[in-house]
């Protein structure tokens, strides 16, 4: 028997079945026991000097520490007996039952949008250019429009994005043009429809884009694929999640993990290759347990417009930023709510064909990291919040705790540390005497290292056991010693991570908020006096603390040792991880390759064809300034101006405009400030004002 | 038998690098600039010329400033586009017309430079250019509410209740516990052994 939702045309989703059930319940056992055994043992090490409030303190930081890293052991676990019990012959990637396709025309309408802000423009459109390709030959491209939602600042951006729109739309048109002479069915109109649309005032970013998209636009559709700047999916991919979504009507969202592709610097090469190896293991895992209560990662998902219009606008927070006021990090929430409403919310751990590109540096890294974590910090309240499903509350429990563990880390070890010294750092006895409070810490950390490393080992064994996803690692020795790298890498880079993380939180506690920066994407590597500027508060720290480790308990330095190594290199370390050449140096000797490298899926290989078409856009129309060319050039002139008609939405600003158009004839409008460049870029009138006068 | 595909030839609109960088401001009368102006369009010599009379007739002729003609001209020539949807019995506002426009508003003036005066002339191709370029305009679909959902309650033992009441024994408790288990059990240093204000209950009336 079903039960309906109010407000909702599809019954409440049944519950999860056994199998999940099992999952769960085993996890949580599990989890709890090891940390049960792990946080007893550990009160052995801590009150053997009696109890005192700093033993409290670090016995319970080891206890919530230890359950956060068994509980991604045990999802790995769990993945790993999923990837084997589902095997028909050993190990093999998880599929599940191929959905039969429908004829095209009975495919839901779906819109694909591509949310940008201040980007650069020709990465952009060549990954959007590369999808609509890629979906158009699956013989799909009528049941998808597609959107670009600009949500850009910079008046010269603005403007490269209409360029290379313009461009675009030229581009298929002409296509569909030459389509038609060969194909009687085709009628002469273009290979897809692709759509543009700037705000003015960029409300509640990422999300506020979205949302506006779906108040204006999403009754028009059935679907709707969020993407990110960065993001590029298998037209193959994208047609089998709207069939699997339209087939399941309570399907809310359906995300598919995206894997981390093309990019060369050692660092991205790292992240690539750790998504590759090690990201199916923990997926299969999570998708296991998680089952119809997954979460939403903001992008390369599928979502059901209808259920997300009417109950996902997102809250507001109490108070101010960056605690309070516009929910910024929307996709855990989003994904709680549609849950919340009777939705599924779907982790499809089986498809690839989803990509995304990730950092290229450290600092680059840290930077994404600042504002995810302050956005993830919000979630705070919302775990706590009465009536939402308690996987969502765990989800959001999880994204909190991925930024509270680094200061919770530090903590711990700062906490030792005072221990040590206040025991006089010798009760603990001889550390290799059996059932010595020593003893018992060494073996500590020996299980929590190995929590955190099985699962690795897990995913190279599964990677050696298939001979195909062996070589497209780059071979057996290639891909262990690629794995020995990125963990060597890891343990480098972890100390400042926790450093950079620690001081996030803080710092969004203290009520200091982020601004929106546009994410670097290109392959810019740090040079020795960024990596200083950025770094050497992390050195000076690791060399203080070594010194006062040494002085204080000369017998934990050893132990301190990796931490402190990676504080004190952290310059060198930022400026070697950022090499592109260091990178190419692992390619060629295939080392760090990932399965995107040896064999280009089609989609990718699109992408740097349409790049290639896009750079030329922009290099021809790179003789003249954006701002220069949008007042001189007839033809794009009328194009920015029949965008803007378009786009309708009426604009306020308090720029003297008359002032404005007389600054701008004298000096040229590349010469103004921003705010006077976007009031006349926004206004028809102006704009054509000053056209006639250039010509006239 | 698929859709019917016309069979008019339109040329390719010009390239975006053809535009001088700098207008020809300097030519010396008005129908000669717009003609630069058109040419920068992509319209032909002879076709620019012809157009630019065209508009040059429609201006009031004891306007003489050539820069101010000029202008006249080319708002002349935006109010005929914009008459286009018109013309085509298309709503006077539809974007389509203003998109294709953008693009070949050249070719369309090249192969009819009489449509200025007569645009019935131009809206066979017109049509043409629409149907090949449908492109751009974003879609009008009903608007829909996204409504901001209710962010929810916390439970009580999260509010202020926790502070106050029912549990204001929490404090001391954890208090003494803390003490307990360093092995201290004497009342804290200038703390009154009797609990006082904590300064967390509400703040009383100050006639209480």
């Amino acid at each position: 028997m079903t039960t309906r939702v109010p407000n909702s045309p599809v019954p409440r989703m049944l519950r999860t079945t056994s199998g999940v059930l099992f999952s769960r319940l085993g996890l949580l056992l599990a989890t709890f026991a090891s940390a049960y055994v792990a946080t007893y043992a550990f009160g052995h090490v801590v009150f053997a000097d009696g109890v005192n409030a700093a033993a409290v303190a670090l016995w319970l930081l080891f206890a919530v520490l230890f359950l956060w890293v068994a509980q991604g052991f045990w999802t790995a676990t769990i993945g790993l007996l999923q990837m084997l019990r589902h095997s028909p012959h050993a190990v093999f990637k998880l599929k599940t039952e191929h959905v039969p396709w429908v004829a095209p025309e009975r495919l839901p309408r779906t819109a694909v949008l591509m949310p940008i802000y201040n980007e650069d423009s020709a990465r952009v459109f060549a990954g959007l250019e590369a999808i609509i390709r890629s979906i158009d030959e699956q013989g799909y491209g009528d049941a998808f429009d597609h959107y670009v939602l600009s949500d850009t600042t910079d008046p010269t951006v603005w403007l490269e994005e209409e360029t290379q729109l313009a461009a675009l739309l030229e581009t298929l048109a002409e296509e569909g043009r030459a389509r038609a002479e060969t194909d009687p069915a085709w009628d002469g109109r273009p290979i897809a429809n692709v759509y543009y649309r700037r705000r003015h005032k960029n409300r509640a970013r990422k999300s506020g884009n979205i949302e506006d998209w779906c108040e204006r636009f999403g009754g028009g559709y059935t679907f709707m694929l969020t993407l990110d700047a960065d993001s590029v999916m298998d037209g193959h991919t994208v047609v089998e999640m709207v069939h699997r979504a339209a087939i399941q009507d309570d399907i809310g969202i359906l995300q598919v993990p995206p894997q981390p592709v093309n990019r060369s610097s050692f660092f991205a090469r790292c992240q690539q290759f750790a998504a590759s190896v090690y990201g199916e293991v923990f997926n299969v895992g999570f998708g296991a347990w998680t089952h119809l209560d997954g979460n939403y990662y903001g992008h390369n998902a599928l979502i059901r417009v209808q259920p997300f219009i009417e109950h996902c606008g997102l809250p507001l927070l109490p108070g101010k930023a960056p605690l309070g006021g516009e929910i910024l990090s929307h996709d855990f929430v989003e994904a709680a709510l549609i849950r919340k409403a009777g939705y599924k919310v779907v982790i499809a751990y089986d498809l690839d064909g989803s990509y995304e590109e990730c950092p290229t540096t450290l600092v680059d890294y840290a930077i994404r990291d600042q504002r995810w974590c302050q956005g993830n910090m919000q979630h705070i309240r919302l775990v706590f919040t009465r009536g939402y499903h308690a996987m969502s509350r765990l989800h959001l429990g999880m994204g909190v705790m991925s930024y509270l563990a680094s200061p919770l880390w530090l903590a711990f070890m700062l906490l030792g540390l005072v221990a040590v010294v206040v025991s006089g750092g010798e009760s603990w006895g001889d550390p290799w005497a059996v059932v010595s409070p020593g003893f018992i810490g060494v073996s500590l950390f020996a299980a929590v290292m190995l929590m955190l490393l099985t699962p690795k080992f897990y995913a190279v064994c599964l990677v050696l056991q298939r001979p195909d996803v062996m070589r497209s690692h780059g071979g057996e020795l290639q891909a262990v010693l690629g794995a020995l790298i990125e963990v060597g890498v890891s343990v480098l880079i972890a100390p400042i991570m926790m450093i950079y993380h620690t001081t996030f939180v803080v710092n969004t506690l203290l009520g200091r908020s982020v601004k929106w920066n546009a994410q670097r994407r290109d392959e810019a590597s740090v040079g020795w006096g960024d990596a200083f500027r950025n770094h050497w508060k992390h050195a000076v720290g690791g060399l203080v603390a070594g010194g006062l480790v040494l002085w204080l308990a000369p017998g934990l330095f050893v132990w301190a040792l990796p931490v402190l190594a990676g504080l004190v290199l952290s310059v060198p370390v930022s400026v070697m991880m950022s090499s592109v050449a260091v990178g190419r140096w692992l390619r060629r000797h295939r080392l760090l390759m990932i399965p995107e490298e040896t064999d280009r899926p089609e989609v990718l290989l699109l992408q740097e064809e349409a790049l290639t078409r896009t750079l030329a856009v922009a290099e021809e129309a790179g003789g003249q300034h954006p701002l220069d060319r949008v007042v001189r050039d007839p033809a794009f002139n009328r194009f920015h101006l029949a965008t803007l008609a378009s786009n309708g939405e009426p604009f306020e600003s308090t720029v003297n405009v008359a002032a404005a158009i007389e600054s701008a004839r004298e000096k040229g409008l590349a010469a103004l400030e921003r705010p006077e460049q976007v009031a006349l870029l926004s206004n028809a009138h102006a704009l054509r004002r000053l056209h006639h006068a250039a010509w006239a | 038998m698929g859709p019917e595909v016309s069979t008019v030839s339109i040329p390719p609109k010009r390239e975006l690098a053809d535009v001088p960088a700098l207008p020809a401001a300097a030519a010396p009368d008005a129908e000669q600039r717009v003609a630069a102006y058109l040419a920068a369009l992509g319209v032909g010599a002879a076709s620019a010329d012809r157009v630019a009379q065209a508009l040059g007739r429609q201006i009031d002729p004891a306007l003489a400033d050539p820069a101010e003609r000029a202008a006249a001209m080319l708002e002349s020539l935006d109010r005929w586009a914009d008459s286009l949807p018109q013309t085509l019995g298309l709503a006077d506002t539809d974007g389509r017309v203003a998109f294709v426009l953008a693009t070949h508003l050249g070719p369309l003036l090249d192969r009819h430079p009489e449509a200025i005066e007569s645009p019935d002339t131009a809206v066979e191709m017109l049509r043409e250019l629409l149907n090949r370029y449908p492109n751009g305009l974003l879609p009008d679909w009903p608007r829909r509410e996204m409504p901001r959902q209710p962010l929810g309650e916390l439970p009580s033992v999260l509010t202020g209740e926790f502070w106050s009441g029912t549990y204001r024994w929490a404090i001391p408790a954890v208090d003494r516990g803390v003490r307990g288990m360093r092995g201290d059990l004497s009342p804290p240093a200038g703390t009154p052994a009797v609990a006082g204000p904590s300064g967390l209950e509400p703040p009383k009336a100050p006639d209480a």
